[in-house]
């Protein structure tokens, strides 16, 4: 009861997504997002997908294609003294779920295909209500086989494998409030490097700089990642909703990171709703990144010149507007979203990378029976 | 008040109808006068019936539960529809909507609406509606709106209004109290309604008022509205793609075997008058090879296989015009639209990457079959291609040229949101350069599957 209660109350603000809710309805969907950097890098993602009810409106099959279009001449293209690149990579997804009263079964099937990237993935999800609805439970478990080639060397080919498991706790604080804690643990063994990225051993760190030794970027070949998340959310009287939401992230690898993001929405009307987001993220470097590296006395074990590895804060803020609109007087009602968002990314100890600016927006048209 | 005002109009309705309970089926007790064939004079000899098992008064093998057909009105929580199923299922079989909704908007009506339920019920073979909506209440500054659920049942023929209660729904599933009065008002409904509906309720010399006369109206008549479909479709074949281009060292050339493709199409389809003769469309389509891998001859013998791709993306807007006017005729239209293709690699050979970019005008023939169930399209087809990449100018392509193909489609309806068809089609680009032409041919048969929601 109290559970409908907050989903009807989330629904409005548009935090369905929060409480995971499947949607009943048929739909196709489709949207683009773009984005660019100051680093070169622009992104083109269209995607379509539909959602079909079958057997009595309780198992529900999605389907999707997407594709990341992907051009660069950023740090890691420049270093490489390589020409701009462009690339593709599409993924096909495959879901189906079941309803059985109080338990929701989910298995999904990934498939992303690029020249020099191969990788399928699956998870399987079952979700279980607690408490007359009051709480959710649902553990999942994932695993992904990719294969990694590098182009123009048909001689290269690693193997990346990914097993992981994740816990979320749903609970319903009372009619307003929800709150959401999530548990994830992660464990990738093989190749995690670039097959691209060479790394500088002495001078300036860079290859095509004063580097004395030039070596292929190596990782560990085992990674274990913890995430840790809580989420609240909140009905602020009848027109406003806020989310508050902190993630710890620790691996084996050094690292550690801390997200902290606020969401505020609005409702416009009873068709539309307007919501703003802003994200701060922090994180350190891996045990083994130097954005220098000195010509050892021994053996260096690993070299990284991956920027994501390297100290690194960044600020996001989003805003996003979504409105239904009845195509005819019949139907059918077509859900439009519009976001932009902007972002700033502070690399501290990069050589050639400072602060990079992004920007990015998405278009997206769902369709429902 | 208008519960009870419905009531009334309920208890008078049964009077007019010969209404059978559900938990009270038929029972002749040999009294009635019978009319017609069935009429005993006297003379007919009488079948011996055995004395230690007197036939039943009724077969109960013909009995079956009555299909209720469930009608959310848009923006019902998804929530109140399956607790309603399960609801009503302890009552009856419920019909879920999604086939009804299909129909009813096809023909430019809104689900809810009284044409609807005219115009589609007498092919549905249900015997009660039950339409169910949110209504706001009132608006409070402290809180979200309240809300009450409304519903309307209707019998299951025509559509004709039973029964309109409202209750309070303060989450997006029905309290106890509300679902056990669901149910009262549900039985109710069901208590008036002729069944079961078989041939002989209505005997001939039966006097039939029109629908029209029955239904009752509470506005003038609505006229079919505007009729929009959206359409998702993939699928996979085969592609071959040829290229030619004559350069100092030689004609540079590709010629592939044919090679997997996939295909993804997205369909916009409004009628201005829902099953009228004009229809307008959009469309976006995508086609992508799948696993390319072509041989290069290079300038010193040599042969280096590498990943190619050959991709085609189309926008298109068009029309088509049904020559009468009926759902079975012939139609005749075109499209214009904005098309490229694509040929890249993986690494540096000796065929550049390239795209060709066109407009497109193409002319629509449509043959529908089993009232269009079944189509077949045939499209004649001329690019104008004004871009070429600098790839091929720099070899000396001119950007301007023409390009001659068609394409032909076959679609089937399966199920009533689902068609399979297959289609075909074929490009010839007359490139031209300095000295000699080139050019660039692409071709591929592709059979998919379209989901219309």
């Amino acid at each position: 009861m109290l559970a409908a209660v907050l989903r009807r109350t989330l629904a409005v603000f548009g935090l369905v997504a929060f409480v995971q809710t499947a949607e009943a309805q048929d739909n196709i969907s489709t949207g683009l997002f773009f984005r660019a950097d100051t680093d070169g890098t622009t992104v083109l993602s269209p995607h379509v997908g539909a959602r079909v009810g079958i057997v009595d409106d309780s198992t529900w099959v999605e389907v999707g294609y997407g594709a990341d279009i992907w051009t660069s001449a950023s740090i890691d293209i420049r270093t490489a003294a390589t020409q701009v690149v462009t690339e593709q990579r599409d993924e096909i997804t495959a879901e189906v779920e079941r309803e059985l009263d109080e338990v929701r079964l989910r298995g999904s099937y990934r498939y992303s295909d690029e020249h020099d990237y191969v990788s399928h993935g699956g998870a399987l999800a079952v979700s279980q209500e607690l408490a007359d609805g009051n709480a959710t439970v649902e553990t999942a478990l994932s695993a992904a086989i990719d294969s990694v080639s590098r182009s123009g060397d048909e001689s290269f080919a690693r193997e990346l494998s990914t097993i992981g498991a994740k816990v979320t706790y749903t609970q319903i604080l009372d009619p307003e409030t929800i709150l959401q804690v999530v548990y994830e643990l992660n464990r990738r063994e093989g190749y995690q490097a670039s097959p691209y990225r060479f790394v500088g051993v002495g001078g300036d760190g860079r290859c095509n700089g004063s580097a004395q030794l030039c070596l292929p970027e190596t990782h560990p070949a085992v990674r274990l990642r913890n995430a840790l998340v809580l989420r609240v959310r909140r009905a602020l009287g009848a027109d406003f909703s806020g989310g508050l939401e902190y993630r710890l992230y620790i691996d084996d690898w050094g690292m550690s990171s801390h997200t902290a993001a606020l969401q505020l929405a609005y409702v416009v009307d009873e068709d539309s709703t307007l919501m703003a987001r802003y994200r701060f993220y922090l994180q350190t470097a891996a045990s083994f990144y130097s954005p220098r590296y000195d010509l050892p006395m021994g053996r260096l074990r690993y070299v990284s010149r991956d920027r994501e590895l390297s100290p690194m804060d960044t600020h996001r803020l989003a805003l996003s507007y979504e409105r239904n609109v009845d195509l005819t007087d019949a139907g059918p009602t077509v859900r439009f979203t519009f976001a932009i968002g902007t972002a700033l990314l502070h690399y501290s100890d990069f050589v050639d990378l400072g602060v990079v600016f992004a920007f990015d927006a998405t278009v997206a048209a769902t369709v429902e029976l | 008040m208008r519960a009870l005002a419905m009531l009334v109009s309920l208890a008078v309705f049964a009077e007019a109808l010969p209404a059978f309970a559900q938990e009270e089926p038929e029972v002749f007790t040999g009294d009635e006068p019978v009319e017609g064939e069935n009429v005993f004079t006297g003379d007919e000899e009488l079948p011996q019936e055995s004395p230690e098992e007197p036939p039943p008064a009724t077969d109960p093998s013909g009995w079956a539960l009555p299909r209720i057909l469930v009608v959310p009105e848009r923006r019902t929580p998804d929530a109140l529809i399956r607790n309603l199923y399960s609801l009503l299922g302890t009552v009856g079989e419920v019909v879920p909507a999604d086939d009804y909704i299909r129909e009813a908007r096809s023909r430019g009506f809104p689900p809810e609406a009284d044409e609807a339920f005219e115009a589609v019920l007498p092919e549905m073979d249900v015997e009660l509606v039950v339409v169910v909506g949110v209504r706001a209440g009132r608006r409070s500054r402290r809180a979200p709106r309240p809300r009450r659920v409304h519903f309307m049942y209707r019998e299951g023929q025509d559509g004709l209004a039973l029964l309109e209660e409202e209750h309070d729904l303060p989450s997006d599933t029905l309290v106890q109290l509300t679902a056990d009065r669901v149910l009262a008002e549900a039985r109710l409904a069901l208590a008036v309604i002729t069944r079961p509906r078989a041939p002989g309720v209505v005997q001939e010399g039966d006097e039939v008022r029109p629908v029209e006369a029955r239904l009752e109206r509470r506005g003038p008549r609505r006229e079919p509205g505007a009729a929009v479909q959206v359409a998702l479709s993939a699928g996979g074949g085969f592609g071959m793609r040829q290229f030619e281009l004559p350069t100092e060292l030689g004609v540079v050339r590709l010629t592939t075997d044919p090679f997997p493709i996939a295909d993804l199409a997205l369909l916009f389809e409004l009628e201005p008058t829902a099953r009228g003769q004009l229809e307008l469309f959009g469309a976006l389509h995508y086609t992508t090879s799948l696993g390319l891998r072509t041989d290069d001859m290079r300038p010193d013998g040599t042969v280096r296989n590498t990943a190619s791709r050959s991709q085609a993306l189309e926008i298109a807007v068009g029309a088509r015009y049904r020559v009468v006017e009926s759902i079975d005729s012939v139609a005749l239209g075109g499209l214009a639209g904005f098309g490229v293709r694509l040929f890249s690699s993986e690494a540096p050979v000796t065929i550049p990457d390239y795209g060709l970019s066109a407009v497109t005008i193409r002319g629509l023939v449509i043959f529908p079959f089993l009232e269009g169930r079944l189509e077949l399209e045939l499209a004649p087809e001329l690019q104008f291609i004004f871009l070429v990449d600098d790839a091929l100018t720099s070899r000396g392509v001119d950007p301007f040229a023409v390009a001659l193909g068609g394409v032909a489609r076959f679609a089937a309806q399966l199920t009533g949101p689902l068609y399979a068809g297959a289609i075909y089609r074929e490009s010839h680009a007359f490139l031209t350069t300095d000295d000699e032409g080139a050019g660039d041919v692409e071709r591929y048969v592709s059979a998919y599957l379209e989901y219309r929601p």
